[in-house]
């Protein structure tokens, strides 16, 4: 078989199973399954699955992702997310305090959770009805949440950065430091869009914010618990002490006595956590062992080699390249949810980005911005169905998109700054390699 | 949970069968859960082990020389203990824009079309992992530095891989009784 027969062969396939609303790890198992066995006898592809799931799953670096999920899980089920937006904008004399308090929260999440479904569940979970009662805007509280819960991917840890790593084979401390300032710089580009909300739609923001300011002690019982979570896994990648592995686990140890603690985590919570990180656990289990048969088989007929020769023989510009890329992904983003995104599309297409001269890390900085943009788009957006599921009587979801699209523009913005100054990206990276 | 009794116009042998196979589905269900409780503990045990080697390589200056391949191994296992329970509660990614469109009694059909489709795959998978688990086993194969029998990794794969299947051929059965149950009560 050629290799464009066999791309759009597992291109056609993969559509057709994933419309009829097959799980996207068994869709993408069942498309390869028949090429697979083209090149192989079943005996043989049996020994071969054996192989490939021994060699992908008994590796120390894949260890982070079981971690990261139970780190995040046990965040949400703590108090640590609902107390750190309290703090963020209670008695903060400022107008508009709630929405720049979602935002700061949504940070300090970010920085301790690398699930932007997870970020947004939990920080919109107290903050959308406290914004609707004191009277801010539909479009803007449920805008500002389902955005805010994008830091979580790209402030580190991030899963998303995560999974591009273990596809691409790059160094996932670097790709986790490498989110750093532009998780900053987007926390700014959020908070500018809030500043022309308020300019724009007055009407949309109370003038006052009369909630008492909270004691010495909460303050402090509410940021300290993020900043040692978050320093643990920051400063412990970035200083090379540990590997992300061992940075997520003693995160996550240190999660479970603070979360106890001064977190307000119960054993339900607790045995909660552990029940969502093994349902998390058991699709990302088979997505990864699928996605590696996905990817022999590609790898077998050369189609990301072909693919690519095929796009350079076109003689396109590098930026017209990443452009299309980028458009590609954010119409794909429509419909499929990132992580599957990641691994039914990246194998073929990261090939191309390297040969047209991009840096892998940079790419991984731009491609998890775009898969924010994926989860802020319908009709598959998964943000804007969690922040309206959190108010579905006082919330449309046109109401969340609506309210959602200056945020995507501050996310395109970001994408054009990083292109124009791709050392917001790469400069940390190449500061810890020094 | 007990049973919901079947149908009063079902003849008895039929009776007896959804009977039978609602014992099964909930001993697969009870599998499903033993096994995440395992996947759950195992994240647990990975995550103590991990930073106590690493306190034990900065602060007392030992490495302990189990933990990297050791949890390493035991990820191989986690991977797959919460397959069935992902099933159970419907984790699965999925896109259901076109699907959504149809009537109920197609959805119906959709279903049981992409619950076959899984447990195909799921027996695939299975049939690899418990060859793994039986050539594992005869040959005797161990980790490169610790020595420790794969057999111990590939059998909980192999189980995981049974108990989803079972679970799920019982769930299409139960589907293809419903649906069946369905077409007879509107004729």
């Amino acid at each position: 078989m050629e290799w464009y027969e066999v791309g759009l062969g597992l291109l056609v396939l993969l559509v057709i199973l994933i419309s009829i609303g097959l799980p996207i790890p068994f869709a993408l198992a069942a498309a390869s399954l028949p090429f697979l066995w083209g090149i192989q006898d079943f005996s043989t592809s049996l020994i071969s699955v054996e192989l490939k799931l021994w060699g992908v799953w008994f590796d120390y670096i894949l260890l982070a992702v079981p971690l990261f999920v139970l780190l995040g899980e046990l965040i949400a089920r703590s108090n640590i997310g609902p107390n750190l937006y309290a703090v963020m904008h209670r008695g903060v004399p400022i107008p508009g305090s709630a929405a720049y308090g979602s935002i700061g929260a949504c940070a300090g999440f970010g920085a301790v959770c690398g699930s932007s479904m997870v970020g947004a569940l939990t920080i919109g979970g107290v903050a959308l009805p406290e914004m609707l009662k004191l009277g801010y805007g539909k479009k803007l509280s449920s805008g500002v949440l389902a955005a805010g819960g994008t830091l979580s991917v790209l402030i580190p840890p991030s899963l998303i950065l995560l999974f591009y790593g273990i596809v691409t084979d790059v160094s996932i401390g670097e790709l986790f430091i490498a989110g750093a300032v532009p998780g900053l710089i987007l926390v700014s580009l959020f908070v500018v869009v809030v500043i022309a909300w308020s300019y724009a739609k007055p009407e949309d923001i109370p003038r006052v914010d009369e909630s008492g300011r909270l004691t010495l002690f909460q303050i402090l019982s509410s940021i300290v618990p993020v900043i040692i979570i978050g320093s643990v896994i920051t400063v412990a990648i970035y200083t090379g002490i540990a590997t992300p592995t061992e940075a997520a686990a003693i995160a996550a140890f240190i999660t479970i006595a603070l979360a106890f603690t001064v977190g307000g985590l119960t054993w339900s919570g607790f045995a909660d956590a552990l029940k969502a990180t093994l349902r998390t656990m058991g699709y990302l289990g088979l997505l990864l062992s699928a996605g590696v048969l996905f990817g022999f088989v590609l790898t077998y007929y050369r189609v990301p080699q072909q693919f690519t020769e095929v796009f350079l023989a076109l003689e396109l510009s590098p930026y017209m390249i990443l452009a299309m890329v980028i458009a590609f992904y954010v119409i794909v983003g429509m419909f499929l949810e990132p992580v599957s995104m990641t691994f039914i599309t990246l194998p073929t297409l990261y090939p191309l980005i390297a040969a047209s001269g991009y840096d892998l890390i940079w790419f991984g900085v731009v491609y998890t911005i775009t898969m924010e943009i994926a989860v802020l788009t319908p009709p598959v957006g998964l943000n804007l169905y969690v922040i309206q599921g959190l108010a579905p009587g006082q919330v449309r979801i046109d109401d969340v998109v609506l309210g959602c699209l200056p945020f995507i523009g501050a996310l395109v913005c970001l994408i054009g700054l990083i292109l124009v100054f791709p050392d917001l990206a790469l400069w940390l990276p190449s500061a810890m390699a020094r | 949970m007990r049973s919901r009794r079947p149908a009063v116009f079902l003849p008895s042998k039929l009776n007896n069968v959804t009977g039978t196979i609602e014992t099964l589905y909930r001993a697969a269900t009870r599998l499903s859960i033993a096994l995440m409780v395992m996947g759950a503990a195992i994240v647990l045990v990975q995550t103590f082990w991990i930073s106590y080697g690493v306190f034990m390589r900065y602060i007392m200056n030992d490495p302990d020389r189990y933990v990297t391949e050791a949890t390493a191994l035991l990820l191989v296992p986690v991977a797959f203990a919460g397959l069935g329970y992902a099933l159970m509660t419907d984790a699965y990614p999925k896109v259901t824009l076109l699907t959504e469109r149809f009537s109920r009694r197609k959805q119906q059909f959709i279903e049981i079309i992409n619950l076959g489709v899984m447990i195909f795959v799921g027996l695939f998978f299975g049939l690899s992992a418990c060859s793994a688990t039986w050539r594992s086993f005869s040959s005797g194969a161990a980790s490169e530095v610790l020595s420790w029998p794969k057999v111990y990794f590939w059998a909980p794969v192999a189980l995981a891989l049974i108990g989803f299947n079972l679970y799920a051929i019982l769930k299409l059965v139960k589907l293809l009784i419903a649906y069946g149950r369905d077409r007879s009560g509107r004729d």
